[in-house]
């Protein structure tokens, strides 16, 4: 405003210069020699009332523009302040909120396919293909490739399903290795329903993919199934740390094992199959482990239940399986390289039942139990290289001593021991190529004294 | 057989502990950069970050996930497949939350 009324000012001073200047070149004329005519005078006369009328007219608006500017600077010292202020800032929320809406939906584009909904999945899983030659047994190559797929829907909730292809004999098989829901209830607890793989020690739950697995075989008391890879119901697992510890369990409530009754060579065994139940008695079981530094887990494992088929004369059956882990990794400066430590041990006690033999009826102490000590070593931090493309930092070097004691009739209360010696060559931190030895000893029975290589990747 | 095997573990146990501890007042690499293949099998060693989220982030990556298999290239992953990845693991593996968001954040981070 301000700037209004010195323009009007600047204004009323070319035109008063104007005004006058016709008077001025008039008496510098009639000062001259030439005497001005009444006609000129009249349009000089008339030029200046035009002029004056003009100039009073503008004068006039001055006036005006001036008790405006006065107006509105009162009007701005006093009360109305506040009402400008508010206009300023609704506009400039206005603009605020239009330049936030742009950024809005730039970042919609990128972060959208961040977010949890019908398209976020992931297809991974493993593959694995074997070849093993044993003795007493025909060598056979063998093949299994498991696809996993994870769909998570929303923050809280993920669903995972594997589904395993394979040869088993002169089948083909499919299997669903497990399918689950999950669901996070909080920073430390999850609840989990459907078939999953059994909490039990660590090895069915984190190793047993082939990938990880550093051996190309399973511990024999996995293998003779001590305990199953899955169960069939629901449980609630979690984490917490404790100071510089760290806490975490499961707890388990599944369809559980039953009792294999029909067969003299299995009889007293658990099958882990148990899809339909055989009794109203569900199974218990869970897990603590405990990390006292984060290279170390230690954990303790339990399952209980009834067993038997109900209504039969087994109905009463009851087990109680209970084991312990310990896994151990960490990058050592002074072995340049990484150690790779698991053990695991498992006890199964089953209560003693009678069974139709093929002559006579037979019973016998049900109890088994396993353990196996596997140590692996890969010196990640020695640079020795092998022509271009071999290098001794993808070499490990396994061991793994194991026993086993099963009670029965016949050849299976014979205590099993075996000895495995494997190098393993990574090709990626996911494919692997493995070769190894494996030294059995069965006493009373035939050794299974074997090579064996394998091709395993993870995705 | 069972004292004997409780007597092996804990005779584990206490020699794992012991290493551990002795090691960890020497520097330790595998923190400082990890060596990893990507897709093309060539090896690539990624600093890991020394401080802020990130550096808690990338140790609770070497700690949980190296104690069960190699670790993985985080450029294998997208952000959005990671953060499907971890909370797999997550429920696998009993992380706790914190140690969820930290190991994705370092993981979308790093890819």
């Amino acid at each position: 405003m301000t700037n209004i009324y010195y323009s009007r000012a600047v204004t009323l001073a070319v035109l008063a210069a104007i005004a006058f200047a016709p008077l001025a070149v008039a008496q510098q004329e009639s000062s001259g020699d030439e005497p001005l005519t009444r006609r000129e005078f009249s349009k000089f006369l008339e030029e200046y009332r035009q002029f004056q009328a003009d100039y009073g007219k503008l004068r006039q608006e001055n006036e005006q523009l001036r008790a405006e500017v006065a107006e509105l600077k009162d009007g701005v010292d006093s009360g109305s302040r506040e009402d400008w202020k508010a206009d300023f800032e609704a506009f400039a929320a206005q603009e605020r909120e239009s330049i936030l809406d742009e950024v809005r939906e730039e970042l919609r584009d990128i972060t959208d396919p961040l977010l949890p909904g019908k398209t976020n999945f992931v297809l991974g899983g493993a593959g694995v293909v074997t070849f093993q030659d044993r003795q007493n047994v025909d060598s056979t190559f063998g093949v299994g490739i498991a696809p996993t797929l994870l769909w998570k829907p929303t923050d809280r909730l993920l669903l995972e399903v594997e589904i395993a292809f394979g040869l088993t004999g002169d089948d083909t098989f499919v299997e669903l290795d497990y399918a689950q829901v999950s669901y996070l209830l909080n920073d430390y607890m999850t609840i989990t329903g459907g078939k999953f793989l059994t909490p039990f020690n660590t090895f069915w739950e984190r190793w047993h993919p082939s990938w990880i697995n550093k051996s190309a075989t399973i511990p024999l008391m996995y293998e003779r199934g001590l305990v199953g890879p899955t169960g069939l119901g629901v449980q609630v697992r979690g984490g917490f740390p404790i100071g510089e510890t760290k806490l975490n369990y499961a707890a388990y409530y599944v369809n559980g094992p039953d009792f294999e009754n029909t067969s003299f060579g299995t009889a007293g065994n658990l099958g882990f199959e148990n899809f339909r139940d055989n009794n109203n008695d569900k199974s218990f079981g869970g897990r603590v482990g405990f990390l006292p530094i984060p290279e170390l887990e230690l954990g303790y494992s339990f399952l209980t239940g009834r067993v038997g088929d109900s209504g039969s004369r087994f109905s009463g059956v009851d087990t109680f399986i209970h084991g312990i882990d310990l896994s151990y990794a960490r990058e050592f400066e002074a072995i340049k390289g990484r150690l790779d430590l698991r053990a695991e041990a498992i006890w199964v006690d089953t209560d003693r039942a009678i069974f139709t033999g093929p002559f006579d009826p037979f019973t016998f102490d049900n109890k088994r139990s396993g353990w196996f000590v596997q140590t692996a070593y890969r010196p990640t931090l020695s640079d020795f290289r092998l022509g271009d493309s071999i290098e001794l930092k993808n070499t490990e070097f396994v061991l793994r001593y194991e026993q086993l004691r099963e009670s029965g009739p016949g050849t299976r209360g014979a205590d099993h021991s075996r000895l495995t010696f494997g190098i393993n060559y990574w090709i990626r931190p996911n494919i692997v190529w493995k070769a190894g030895y494996s030294h059995d000893n069965v006493s009373g029975d035939k050794d299974e004294n074997g090579f064996f290589m394998q091709f395993a990747f993870g995705l | 057989m069972g004292n004997r095997v409780l007597a092996v573990f804990l005779g584990l146990a206490v020699v794992a502990t012991v290493a551990s501890l002795t090691a960890g007042c020497q520097k330790r690499q595998s923190l400082a950069e990890i060596t990893v293949t990507d897709d093309a099998g060539q090896r690539e060693t990624i600093s890991l970050p020394q401080e802020g989220r990130n550096q808690a982030g990338a140790l609770a990556w070497t700690q949980n996930c190296m104690r069960c298999h190699n670790l993985r290239n985080p450029n294998e992953r997208s952000d959005r497949e990671w953060d499907v990845i971890v909370h797999h693991m997550r429920v696998r593996a009993n992380l706790t939350g914190e140690e969820h968001r930290l190991i994705v954040r370092f993981l979308q981070s790093a890819n």
